[in-house]
């Protein structure tokens, strides 16, 4: 598949692997102060038109939605664990990466999520604090355009305003916050990388509804770093696989990054520093690939840190329904939010936040997908009516015309849902390591991901659950279903492979991010989080990368 | 980037799923050449596109989004509305989700007509939407998945009545139907989600 | 069995002018069945039962009747050829299970009105088993159709057959139109033994596909085996017999199951020639099997 791009390496001051919001933020910070960047992503670029046709394999239950990235031979992985890793239909391997599909959610994590150990006796404290962070979280939010509304009473404190107004709540927010009110439960306005005007150059939101495959562009998505990156003089290079990190012969420093080309050229790319931000999980990969004598169980992992410590965020879900109509499906975003039970005073329940949703009903479904006959056949057995239709109908025939089945908010009942999503600690044998038994296209070793919750994540979620019902119920909906952790799969968010601390037997990267081994390797991503709160961590990912750039141009001076 | 719900038809994932049906074109195609059998074969090795010619340019001809209106009229429920001019810019007029796969939903839209003729003794458009209904089943259309690279009648259903289900549920001319004022996959701002039934317009 | 076929299509010869005729019947059969849109299967189970009049005739001229109809219409494809393949496979079958059928100048068997039914509503099950099964094989290795839909489609039309010609042969007898039944050669039909064996193998194939393929075809909204294996260790749990025994089924036939549907035909095939062979070394025994089930001692 050549297209005639050069992807020979050049000269540059620093290398970074991956394209996601951490690359390509901090490949924009570092070219707009004259540093000569460059940037490989394993994945493709997209075009508008190709946002377009992912919004519409994201609405149709007949596509594969990852089809459009996935290349099913090179993403290749294990899940060992109780919980399915189902890395592919959640990571994105494109330039922009996973925020290609994600949902523009931008919650700064709390205070507390900062000092765990010291306040709870719980995991580790970061070796940076809130307030370290803080103002790269205002720079990361103006980078972004982040619209919000300053009115989460239980929210981490803030230094300035949002850099765009915020989207008021929905139609069912408002039935909630009754309900919550009635309990004494705050709710707040969810922030969000979405536009809510124009800004930076795009367009506010249209409402296309469907966030995860914005086609209109007022979703942040890293492809605007990536674009603005090259603007400044940095070059992106796409389709380009790292193989390995090389260092030099005393193992000090990183000298240069082997990478291969669709054309299946190898090429070496040489730099002062390397960034890698390649993910939660790709990121210890390539590490623990990119082993030698002076690192035998993986570079930058003297402290056998790399690839431990995996966590994701356990969520639960109730689903309700109501005489009254609650509006659903008009927006693809969450608009309220409740930080209520975030910082707890005991260790245990630990965090979580509560999500209120908009599109409580299947916006697909009905006539686009067919009932699996089997377990027509299977549901029947034992029912005498159900075998009596299985006569007439035994190989689940879809209605067409008067009778065609419609995905609709119609009702009564109408539905309502609520989302929590909350803290899981690190624990060392929750890990990636690699799956020797399996390679990928290039014939490395997949990574494979192990990851169990604890009674941590039980017991937080089984309050959260409480919660969730007494909502449901002060509401006065009936409960239809819940999802609770026995049905989960692993989250899109993957934390803490590389985590940071000062200890070098203990954490891989130091508090600016750089490696304790190696002097000019760094790693932008959310695998440095040493604890990953309960929220979603993409502003976070932001915030660091800036700082960390912050410190790499420092170096370069 | 919250996490979608995981149900059994949603956990879309990974490895290759190997070539099994694409071993089984194979062999069709095989057993087709074989049967000698060149004269409007439908299936097999795969649909092929009919008309010729400007393919990327203008996939269907009048005759075939005529088709697929008179398709649509009886997939659709009664009280949507639905003509040619409408299909025609909802369905050819949006981005082409994959390559080739405007040719594929009329190489559909071909296969159905053909079977309309053989079996029910007219085109699709010469049919009451009783009947037309009654061909996408006697296709065997109307009781498998939807599936892209499988069997004709798989991709009638994946093309044809995929296609025509996603175009009238991202409009809002489904509204009345689905209770969704302003359905995914339309730009209709972002006043409607706060408005609430009482509301009017869209 | 194809040597076994061709020996009683020996027996039962094709007349010429019934193929013709039977031609223009078939098309103008076709032709109306289409403007009145009556299901393929209604009609293909007309052209069957037309076999007690015409003999194999009625499966070709059908055949050819539906071929020049569906060329008139510009339609031919793989819809034709598999109604084709259910006629002459049915037809073929039926002749050679079926003393009425063999004697290819219209008799009905009438003198023992009892065996002919009997013989006639044994053969088209049996010849409809296989006759429904190939012909859903066909659709499938042609990219047409499922296997279990083809199937469905046509498995009206059996049951038409067997109405329709039972009817027939209890009309007939009623007339009192006596016609002397054709004697068919003498171990070119099944015995009881071999009938009930091809029954068997008729049965497994088109019920083991239909539910293989539905299977299959349902497996398939799993977009991978690890999914899918993820999906019955939760529906099943791990480490128990059960649970082994059931993940392996289940992924075995994810991963084979279409692939065990195309060999199915193949495989039948086979099954039933080993069983006809054996059928007729025991009837060429000394010891004359005299048990057969649906011609009983007409034969000898």
């Amino acid at each position: 598949m050549s297209d005639g791009k050069d992807r020979s390496p050049s000269p540059a001051d620093v290398c970074i692997v991956g394209a996601g919001p951490a690359g390509a933020i901090m490949a924009y910070s570092l070219a707009r102060r004259g540093h000569d960047v460059v940037v490989l992503d394993a994945g493709e670029r997209y075009t508008q038109q190709d946002h377009h046709r992912r919004m519409e394999m994201w609405l149709r239950p007949d596509f594969e939605r990852e089809a459009f990235w996935v290349d099913e031979a090179r993403d290749r992985y294990s899940s060992t664990g109780d919980i399915f890793a189902r890395l592919n239909k959640v990571r994105v391997k494109a330039v922009g990466g996973t925020s290609l599909h994600w949902d523009g959610n931008t919650p700064r994590l709390h205070e507390k999520d900062f000092e765990m150990e010291s306040r709870y006796g719980l995991a580790t404290d970061w070796p940076i604090s809130y307030a370290d962070l803080s103002p790269y979280y205002d720079l990361a939010e103006r980078e972004m355009g982040v619209s919000g509304i300053d009115d989460n009473p239980h929210g981490p404190p803030r230094d300035s305003p949002y850099p765009l107004e915020g989207f008021a709540p929905s139609y069912s927010d408002e039935l909630f916050r009754e309900a919550c009110d009635e309990l004494g439960i705050s709710m707040a306005t969810q922030p969000k990388a979405i536009n809510s005007e124009a800004y930076d150059g795009r367009s506010g939101c249209i409402g296309y509804g469907v966030c995860n495959a914005c086609p209109s562009g007022a979703k942040y998505s890293a492809e605007v770093h990536a674009r603005k990156a090259e603007a400044e003089g940095a070059r992106i290079v796409d389709q380009v696989q790292v193989l390995a990190i090389e260092h030099d012969d005393d193992g000090d420093s990183v000298e240069s990054v082997v990478y291969v080309t669709p054309e299946g050229t190898e090429y070496r790319q040489e730099a002062d520093h390397f960034v890698v931000a390649a993910g939660g999980i790709e990121t210890p990969r390539l590490l623990l690939l990119s082993d030698s004598d002076q690192y035998p169980n993986g570079l930058a992992n003297s402290s056998g840190a790399v690839g431990r410590y995996l966590m994701d965020h356990p969520s639960v879900e109730t689903r309700a329904v109501l005489d009254d109509p609650t509006w659903q499906n008009n927006i693809g975003w969450v608009s309220s939010r409740s930080d209520e039970f975030y910082d707890h005073e005991d260790p245990v329940p630990g965090s979580f936040h509560l999500t209120f949703g908009n599109n409580a009903a299947s916006n697909s479904g009905g006539a686009q997908t067919r009932d699996p006959a089997m377990s027509q056949l299977l549901g029947a057995v034992g029912s005498v009516e159900d075998m009596a239709g299985l006569a007439t109908d035994p190989f689940s025939q879809t209605q067409l015309g008067e009778d065609l089945e419609l995905p609709t908010t119609d009702g009564p009942p109408y539905p309502v849902s609520i989302r929590g999503a909350g803290e899981m600690l690190p624990r060392a044998e929750n890990r990636v390591t690699l799956d020797r038994s399996t390679t990928d296209t290039y014939d490395r070793p997949v990574p494979s991901i192990e990851l169990s919750d604890s009674d941590h994540e039980r017991e937080t979620m089984a309050y959260c659950l409480e919660v969730q019902a007494d909502i449901m119920d002060a509401l006065g909906a009936e409960i239809t279903g819940t999802l609770t952790l026995e049905d989960r799969e692993m989250s899109s968010h993957h934390m803490g492979t590389t985590r940071m601390g000062t200890d070098p037997q203990e954490s891989v990267v130091d508090e600016y991010c750089r490696t304790h081994d190696l002097g000019n390797l760094w790693i932008a991503s959310s695998s440095v989080f040493p604890t990953g709160g309960a929220n979603n961590p993409t502003l976070t990912i932001a915030a660091l990368a800036l700082r960390t750039a912050d410190v790499i141009d420092e170096e370069l001076r | 980037m919250t996490d979608s719900k995981s149900t059994l038809t949603d956990t879309r994932d990974d490895l290759p799923s190997l070539s099994r049906r694409q071993l089984l074109a194979a062999l069709g195609g095989a057993a087709v050449a074989a049967g000698g059998y060149g004269y409007g074969v439908g299936g097999g090795a795969g649909l092929t596109p009919g008309g010729g010619g400007d393919a990327s340019d203008a996939p269907a001809s009048d005759a075939h989004i005529e088709t697929l209106t008179a398709l649509a009229e009886a997939i659709y429920p009664p009280s949507m509305p639905v003509d040619e001019s409408w299909i025609e810019n909802r369905v050819f007029g949006r981005v082409e989700p994959q390559e080739g796969h405007f040719d594929q939903l009329v190489a559909a839209v071909e296969a159905v007509d053909e079977h309309a003729r053989a079996r029910f003794g007219g085109p699709v458009t010469a049919l009451s939407p009783g009947h037309r209904r009654g061909v996408l089943h006697s296709m065997g259309a109307t009781e498998v998945h939807p599936t892209a690279d499988g069997t004709t009648a798989e991709r009638v259903r994946f093309y044809l009545l995929g296609d025509l289900l996603y175009v009238m549920l991202t409009a809002p001319e489904s509204s009345d139907l689905t209770g969704i004022a302003n359905p995914p996959g339309y730009p209709g701002g972002t006043d409607v989600y706060k408005r609430g039934p009482g509301g009017d317009g869209q | 069995m194809w040597e076994k076929l061709q020996r009683s299509s020996v027996a039962t010869p094709v007349v010429p002018e019934h193929v013709a005729l039977a031609s223009g019947a078939g098309f103008l059969l076709v032709a109306v069945a289409t403007s009145a849109r009556i299901p393929v299967a209604v009609v293909g189970g007309l052209l069957v039962a037309a076999a007690l009049f015409v003999g194999p005739s009625a499966a070709l001229g059908g055949t050819s009747g539906l071929v020049i109809h569906d060329l008139f219409r510009g339609a031919v494809g793989v819809g034709t050829l598999t109604l084709a393949v259910w006629l002459c496979v049915f037809v073929g079958l039926l002749a050679w299970f079926s003393p009425a059928l063999a004697g290819g100048r219209a008799r009905l068997s009438v003198r023992s009105p009892p065996r002919a039914l009997r013989s006639y509503v044994v053969g088209t099950v049996v010849a409809g088993l296989y006759a429904t099964a190939a012909s859903a094989w066909v659709a499938t290795v042609a990219g047409h159709e499922r296997f279990y839909t083809a199937a469905a489609d046509l498995l009206p039309g059996v049951l038409v057959a067997g109405l329709v010609g039972v009817a027939a042969i209890v009309t007939a007898r009623r007339l009192g139109r006596a016609v002397s039944v054709p004697r068919a050669t003498v171990g070119t039909r099944p015995g009881r033994l071999t009938t009930l064996a091809l029954f068997v193998v008729g049965a497994a194939w088109l019920v083991g596909a239909i539910g293989t393929d539905l299977l299959a075809h349902d497996l398939g909204l799993f977009p991978t085996d690890i999914q899918l294996a993820y999906y019955v260790a939760g529906l099943l749990g791990t480490g128990s017999l059960v649970a082994t025994v059931g993940s392996a089924v289940l992924l075995s036939v994810y991963r084979y199951g279409e692939l065990a549907v195309v060999l199915s035909a193949p495989l039948a095939g086979v099954l039933s020639w080993v069983l006809v062979s054996l059928g007729r070394t025991r009837v060429q025994s000394p010891t004359p099997d005299i048990d057969f089930v649906n011609g009983g001692t007409d034969n000898d």
